[in-house]
């Protein structure tokens, strides 16, 4: 999930059916670049809706894992054979079916840290990150469509398609700060948010 | 691209299979078992000896085929999951086999116990193994064995009698039929822990009963739930362009990933079992193993592992490749030789220390069998809907709304 491109135009939905077909329509028929989409949970299917390439996350967890697997078995056989080499019932020093637990743990220790690292550059997390809320109900009971509206694109057209597949809310968004966000679109039908 | 919601499910139809497939199936059958039972009550000892050893090989091979299904269906009622609705006429054809012929076969081995068990020092008073007056001996003994085994076989064929009966059954809505399957599955998972450890501890590790292994057990399961999930694997490629797009890739995906997660599995119990042998170097234990390795059994044991692990991990590790045909039907047809060879170094060193090729009656009988295992999964198959279109949770497995519930 790379920052938020600006300037934009946001749909929300309440139902990821709703999203994922407008989501294949605007990539498909309209040929927007760029989408991103907000849910409150993962909807199965959306990365391609979206058009989203496989990431280099997993690839550099493959990495890790043929790290981790390399390592390990080596320091066991540096230990066990040339830095101190103990006879232990007549086996020979490097017992390589006695190392596979020890190198399958280092294999997925390696591969689960560097996961967990590709995922935090992959997604811009880093201490105090510039980050945009777009609503407080994405967390709950709403689907985001963010459509990025580029130089050959205006806001006008972009907004009439949205308008024309029954988004719920339309936002625009000029800039990455709260400030700049403002709502153009509102269902007639829409119920007023739940409040506590 | 976004799958379309379907609101109705067309009947596509039991299985047409020419009735000839289903003849041949039973001829095959009957060739096979009459074979079998010519060289394996006339001829000579050894003759006799190498018919028994190679039906017992056969028979357990599609018997595990049989109940792995079973299980991989009683994990999906005691979870009520929804995904693999439209896969489930699979499991259930390959399941009533338990109890369409394999239970009974399994039941006609107590007749070879003398060839089957000759080490037994209650069948062969020469047996170099001296635990007379034991409790093993007792225990391992011809009248109990027999009353043991038929307590196992009958109870594996009725607890999958049942689970089979409440899963083909669609009267009910939704949580009626939820209740009436989790009462038949889980007995069935309790009845099975039980009866299919005690099976493969008592009749098929005792084959060498100086030898004694606490994961025997879950190694014969882990197997039989392996091969059986390959089997399903290549089946639903059929099933999906037989069925007109309601088996979704999804559907392909998951049930690829079952193969590749229990593969890892197999080989996880598989290495437990060796390495804690190889670690400890007790020689009671070890000459199992070594009886494995040496007189030309050593190489079917060194690609037991590579047959089960090492070609459908590497090769299903890509995402793409667990719906791809040909990745697919490479990596079920290595299990399911594997699982073959598996078997035959569990049976066949008992009896021969040097490696025997398979004769031909060892084929016909495998034939056999197959046909015997070929009717019963037709036959099935060709009594109901290809999909289960009286099912509620049909329409949910084929949207993917359990993806979101």
């Amino acid at each position: 999930m790379a920052p938020i491109q600006v300037p934009a135009a946001m749909a929300f939905y309440d139902d990821a059916d709703d999203l994922m077909y407008v989501t294949e329509k605007a990539r498909v028929e309209k040929g927007y670049k760029d989408l991103d989409a907000y849910t409150p949970y993962p909807v199965h299917g959306l990365e391609d809706a979206l058009g989203l390439k496989m990431s280099w996350v997993s690839t550099v967890a493959r990495m890790g894992l043929v790290a981790g697997w390399g390592l390990g078995f080596l320091f066991q056989s540096w230990t066990s054979a040339i830095d101190w080499p103990v006879n232990i019932g007549g086996k020979p020093f490097v017992s390589w079916p006695a190392w596979i637990p020890i190198t399958f743990e280092t294999g997925v220790l390696l591969a689960g840290f560097c996961n967990l690292l590709a995922l935090f550059v992959a997604c811009g997390l880093y201490p105090r990150p510039k980050t945009v809320i777009v609503s407080k109900r994405v967390t709950n009971d709403r689907f985001t469509l963010v459509v990025p509206i580029r130089e050959n694109q205006t806001e006008a057209e972009v907004v009439a398609f949205l308008r024309e597949h029954k988004a719920l809310k339309i936002k625009i968004i000029d800039g990455i700060d709260k400030e700049r966000q403002r709502v153009i679109f509102r269902a007639p039908m829409e119920e007023e948010p739940v409040t506590a | 691209m976004h799958e379309p919601r379907v609101s109705h499910i067309d009947d596509p139809g039991p299985l047409k299979a020419p009735a000839a497939l289903q003849i041949g199936c039973l001829v095959l059958a009957v060739i096979g078992l009459l074979v079998f039972l010519v060289s394996a009550f006339t001829g000579t000892e050894e003759s006799r000896q190498s018919a028994w050893a190679g039906y017992y090989v056969s028979v357990l091979y599609f018997f595990f085929l049989a109940m792995g299904a079973a299980v991989f269906l009683s994990f999906q009622y005691v979870t009520s999951a929804k995904w693999y609705v439209v896969l489930k006429r699979l499991p259930e054809a390959i399941a009533s086999f338990s109890w369409k012929g394999g239970g009974f076969l399994v039941l006609l081995s107590i007749l070879g116990i003398s060839y089957l068990y000759t080490q037994w020092s209650t069948v062969n008073p020469a047996s170099y193994y001296p635990y007379e007056n034991t409790a093993k001996a007792v225990w391992l003994s011809p009248g109990i064995h027999v009353i043991k085994v038929i307590i196992y076989i009958v109870a594996l064929m009725v607890a999958t009698f049942f689970l089979i009966r409440a899963s083909q059954d669609t009267n009910g809505d939704s949580a009626t039929l939820r209740l009436k399957r989790m009462k038949a599955a889980i007995p069935f998972l309790a009845v099975f822990a039980f009866a299919f450890s005690l099976f493969a501890w008592d009749a098929i590790m005792s084959v060498e009963p100086k030898w004694f292994s606490t994961m025997f057990g879950v190694y014969c399961f882990s197997g039989a739930l392996l091969s059986a999930l390959a089997l399903m694997m290549l089946i639903s490629f059929w099933l999906q362009a037989r069925t007109g797009g309601h088996v979704r890739k999804r559907h392909m995906y998951d049930l690829g990933t079952y193969v590749m997660a229990f593969a890892t599995f197999m080989m996880y119990i598989g290495f437990s079992q060796f390495m804690l042998i190889w670690y400890a170097n007790i020689p009671d234990e070890t000459f199992w193993y070594m009886k494995r390795y040496e007189g030309g059994w050593g190489l079917w044991l060194v690609l037991l592992p590579v047959l089960k692990w090492v070609i459908p991990f590497f090769l299903l590790m890509p995402p793409p490749m667990r719906t791809n045909l040909v990745a697919q039907v490479i990596v079920c047809i290595s299990i399911l030789f594997g699982q073959l060879v598996d078997i035959y170094l569990l049976i066949m060193p008992a009896y021969y220390p040097e490696f025997v090729v398979p004769s031909l009656v060892h084929i016909l009988t495998f034939l056999g069998v197959m046909g015997l295992f070929g009717w019963s999964t037709l036959s099935s198959l060709a009594a109901r809907p290809l999909l289960p279109v009286g099912d509620p949770d049909l329409l949910s497995s084929v949207n993917g709304d359990y993806l979101h519930a």
